[in-house]
């Protein structure tokens, strides 16, 4: 009976080998059209990539990634909240169309327009978001219809609301950075409050990534590509089909734990940064990232993020940047992009007002690279500008630089006065007034 | 099955890539996704950034009958791919209606390109035979997008058209937004119209200098414009539906964040385009040296079988290389890859500055080699 298994295995493969030959010297192709044969093909060929056949396709950066560090850090670790379970939350709370999404839509909409349309926001579901973010955002909007300031936070409320977001599994770039602008007004008692606050909004950002690439790379294997991004729909059935193959949930949380050690804070490390450097000689800040301070190294820039702090000790502290030169920091601080701008000296803002105003005035392109090149310190300056001069030519490309420190699509400015017409974010554009955009 | 997915899903564009290759070696190859038909050269509008020199009507174009035949029918033998109608403007055929109400009828899913400026006169059709996506052209703000288009109003019928197609229930609604370097600056100010137009999701294309955009390099977008804009769309993406289309290239690892799926270039191999006159091309290209043959002389399905060898196969330059829009590259944009790259780390090599752009140098150069810094 085997040989006779053996020998009819040996004639397919025979049969198989000349149909296969045949085919390739008449030079005539083809179209696989079948229901079973695609999928043997997509079996067969993704063993051959796991294999080495798809290196020669693999990109430079795919390469130069290291797929796992050596030494795992307790921020490396998923928490505990992340797991099976949460991760499908977190699908049902990004489907595209869902209540959620749609309410996060209106929000963004709302809070960019600076107004509430009639009969906006319609009363969402109690579930759209944790109670206590909830309660924060809802605020806003009633700022925003009432034309009054957004109210500021109590940093005991941005952190319950970051608490309830992740505990329901809740990672979410949009809110994520709603909690941290929050941060701009909120009144911290302590230095370490801020410091824990900033370390949670940075592995919270770190926590998202993972989870999107864990959601790009568990996917069903009859996936096609898709023919043009934007360009043409899904056929009839392939929408239902692929939910019906809906990503494994334990696959994600496999993926997303393993992915988590090589994923940084995106694009709080990609924009709205600005380089600085100790002061030779003077007593040097130390920077605070991730809850972990760092020493300045003496002869290289280092850059100073949205979720970075710089922490003095007993004596003044001085930091210099290669455009605005020198900036002194006061002792027995921890200061923050809301704070560094406004501890500039007079000729550093003396430049960056230059700068905006070209930039305004000319939508000269080199003066917006170099205000995005220092977006940490000059954002204080670009709202001023903005505020003075909206329908400047350049205002538009600085609203668009503006919305990368923000994370955010340009949400309102918020201006609190704190006195005889010089409000936090400071006096504006000096002898901008009347400009091309008025 | 698991081990499978993960497998697969990490390296889904070498899987494909090795499956086009390890198939045409047997002599076999996947049916197309999806067939764009450049349905006419007409246009009521002069774009500046228009791949094509869409205006008047070419001669030779396909008639209703040879669309019915030599494309439709056609596509019902390869597995019934999406047909893509485009322009020119599309609607601008009369035979618009008998077309798509013949596509319906042997059950082939179509989608449509279109200004918008004539959606609402062909509503009807619309709603008796829905697309499975219509994607209506939005350049900028209102002022912008008429002024560039060169039409006043062009730019309250684009958003009249995505509201009234969102009426009547079509699926997939798409803004699409072709990246120049005027525009480039005015996205964040284009967010309230998107949202109110009603779109579902919103495209970012990037300007190819090919047909009349050839005429017009001062539009390439710059490197510092291209990553703002990318920067920008991956913060969209919490907020809405946005993606940066094949024009693009892809950004490695970080792919996932920019678009949906993981980018590779289907020119030949999941998709192709049926040019206004028969020709077969790789994709919207309009060099006729990329051309396969004329559906007119050999069927479609015959040349997309047979068709596409240096796509299918390795050792072809940029042809064969799913990592990169190879016609942006060939054409010289080959600071597109910047947008992905930190503000302060940017790989030189590929950070070319505008002033070498050489537009001219490609004209007439097939399958070139990727331009390197």
């Amino acid at each position: 009976m085997r040989w006779v298994a053996i020998l009819a295995l040996w004639v397919v493969a025979v049969v198989l080998a000349i149909v296969v030959l045949r085919r390739v010297r008449s030079g005539k192709n083809v179209v696989l059209c079948g229901r079973w044969s695609p999928r043997v093909i997509r079996t067969v060929a993704v063993v051959l990539v796991v294999l080495g056949a798809g290196e020669e396709a693999r990109t430079p950066e795919a390469q130069a990634a290291p797929t796992k560090l050596p030494i795992r850090g307790a921020d490396d670790e998923l928490p505990a909240t992340v797991n099976p379970r949460s991760i499908q939350v977190w699908l049902a709370a990004h489907q595209e169309g869902g209540y959620v999404e749609e309410y996060k839509k209106t929000v963004a909409k709302i809070l960019t327009a600076g107004k509430v349309a009639p009969g906006e926001p319609k009363v969402p579901p109690a579930t759209v978001l944790p109670p206590q973010l909830f309660k924060i955002v809802q605020a806003d909007l009633a700022a925003v219809k009432n034309g009054k300031p957004l109210p500021k936070v109590a940093p005991v409320d941005l952190k319950t609301a970051l608490d309830e977001m992740e505990n329901q599994g809740r990672y979410d770039h949009y809110w994520n950075a709603y909690l941290w602008r929050k941060t701009a007004t909120a009144e911290f008692s302590d230095a370490t409050g801020r410091i824990e606050l900033y370390a949670r909004f940075r592995q919270h950002a770190r926590i998202t990534d993972a989870l999107i690439r864990a959601h790009a790379q568990v996917k069903p294997i009859m996936q096609a590509p898709r023919a043009w991004m934007s360009k043409a729909g899904p056929r009839p059935g392939e929408i239902a089909a692929m939910q019906a193959n809906a990503a494994s949930l334990t696959d994600m949380y496999k993926v997303a734990a393993e992915v988590l050690p090589t994923t940084d804070e995106g694009t709080w490390k990609r924009d709205g940064v600005a380089l600085f450097k100790p002061v030779k000689d003077a007593e040097a800040p130390v920077l605070i990232r991730g809850g972990k301070e760092r020493v300045l190294p003496a002869d290289e820039s280092t850059r100073f993020g949205r979720l970075d702090l710089f922490k003095t000790g007993d004596k003044p502290a001085a930091i210099i940047h290669d455009w605005l030169g020198t900036v002194e920091l006061p002792a027995n601080r921890v200061v923050s992009v809301w704070d560094l701008p406004k501890l500039l000296p007079e000729a550093a803002k003396q430049k960056l007002d230059e700068a905006v105003h070209e930039a305004l005035k000319t939508n000269a392109e080199d003066a917006a690279d170099r205000l995005e090149r220092s977006l940490a310190v000059a954002h204080f300056a670009i709202r001023a500008g903005l505020r003075e001069l909206p329908n400047a030519k350049g205002a538009p490309k600085l609203r668009l630089i503006l919305a990368l420190f923000d994370d955010a699509i340009m949400p309102p400015l918020p201006i609190h006065k704190i006195g005889d017409g010089v409000d936090e974010f400071g006096p504006g554009l000096r002898g901008l007034r009347g400009g091309p955009g008025r | 099955m698991g081990i499978l997915h993960r497998l697969f899903g990490r390296r889904a564009r070498d899987v494909w890539l090795a499956e086009a290759r390890l198939l045409q070696r047997f002599g076999y190859v996947q049916p197309p996704e999806a067939v764009q038909w450049i349905s006419t050269s007409v246009c009521d509008l002069a774009c500046p950034h228009c791949y094509s020199h869409a205006g008047k009507k070419s001669h030779g174009e396909l008639t209703t009958d040879e669309a019915k035949r030599l494309i439709i029918d056609e596509l019902v033998r390869l597995n019934r791919p999406v047909l893509v109608i485009a322009g020119g403007e599309t609607l601008l055929r009369k035979d618009f209606p008998e077309v798509v109400e013949y596509a319906h009828r042997r059950g082939v899913p179509w989608a449509i390109h279109t200004h918008g400026g004539r959606v609402e006169q062909h509503l009807a059709t619309f709603e008796k035979y829905p697309p499975v996506m219509a994607a209506i052209s939005l350049d900028g703000p209102r002022e912008y997008h008429d002024r560039f288009r060169g039409k006043a109003g062009s730019f309250d019928a684009a958003i009249r058209a995505m509201k009234a197609l969102k009426r009547i229930g079509v699926g997939e609604v798409v803004a699409g937004t072709t990246i120049n370097r005027e525009n480039a600056d005015l996205l964040a100010d284009m967010v309230t119209d998107v949202f109110d137009s009603g779109a579902d999701s919103w495209g970012f294309h990037l300007m190819t200098p090919e047909g009349r955009a050839h005429q017009h390099a001062e539009l390439v977008p710059t490197p510092r414009q291209l990553r703002r804009v990318a920067g920008f769309g991956r913060r969209m993406r919490a907020v809405f539906h946005v993606e940066l289309d094949n024009e693009w290239g892809g950004a490695g690892r970080d792919d996932c964040f920019y678009r949906d799926a993981t980018f590779t270039c289907g020119a030949g191999r999941i998709s192709c385009v049926v040019a206004a006159t028969g020709e077969l091309m790789p994709c919207t290209t309009t060099d006729s040296n990329e051309s396969q043959g004329n559906v007119r002389e050999t069927p479609l399905s015959e040349l997309w079988a047979n068709g596409f060898k240096p796509f299918r196969t390795a050792g072809n330059g940029i042809a064969s290389d799913c990592d990169d829009c190879w016609i942006q590259t060939r054409h010289g944009h080959s600071c597109r890859p910047a947008f992905h790259l930190d503000l302060f780390e940017p790989d030189g090599r590929r950070m070319i500055p505008l002033a070498s752009f050489q537009l001219s140098a490609f004209s007439g150069q097939r399958s070139a080699n990727r331009v390197s810094g």
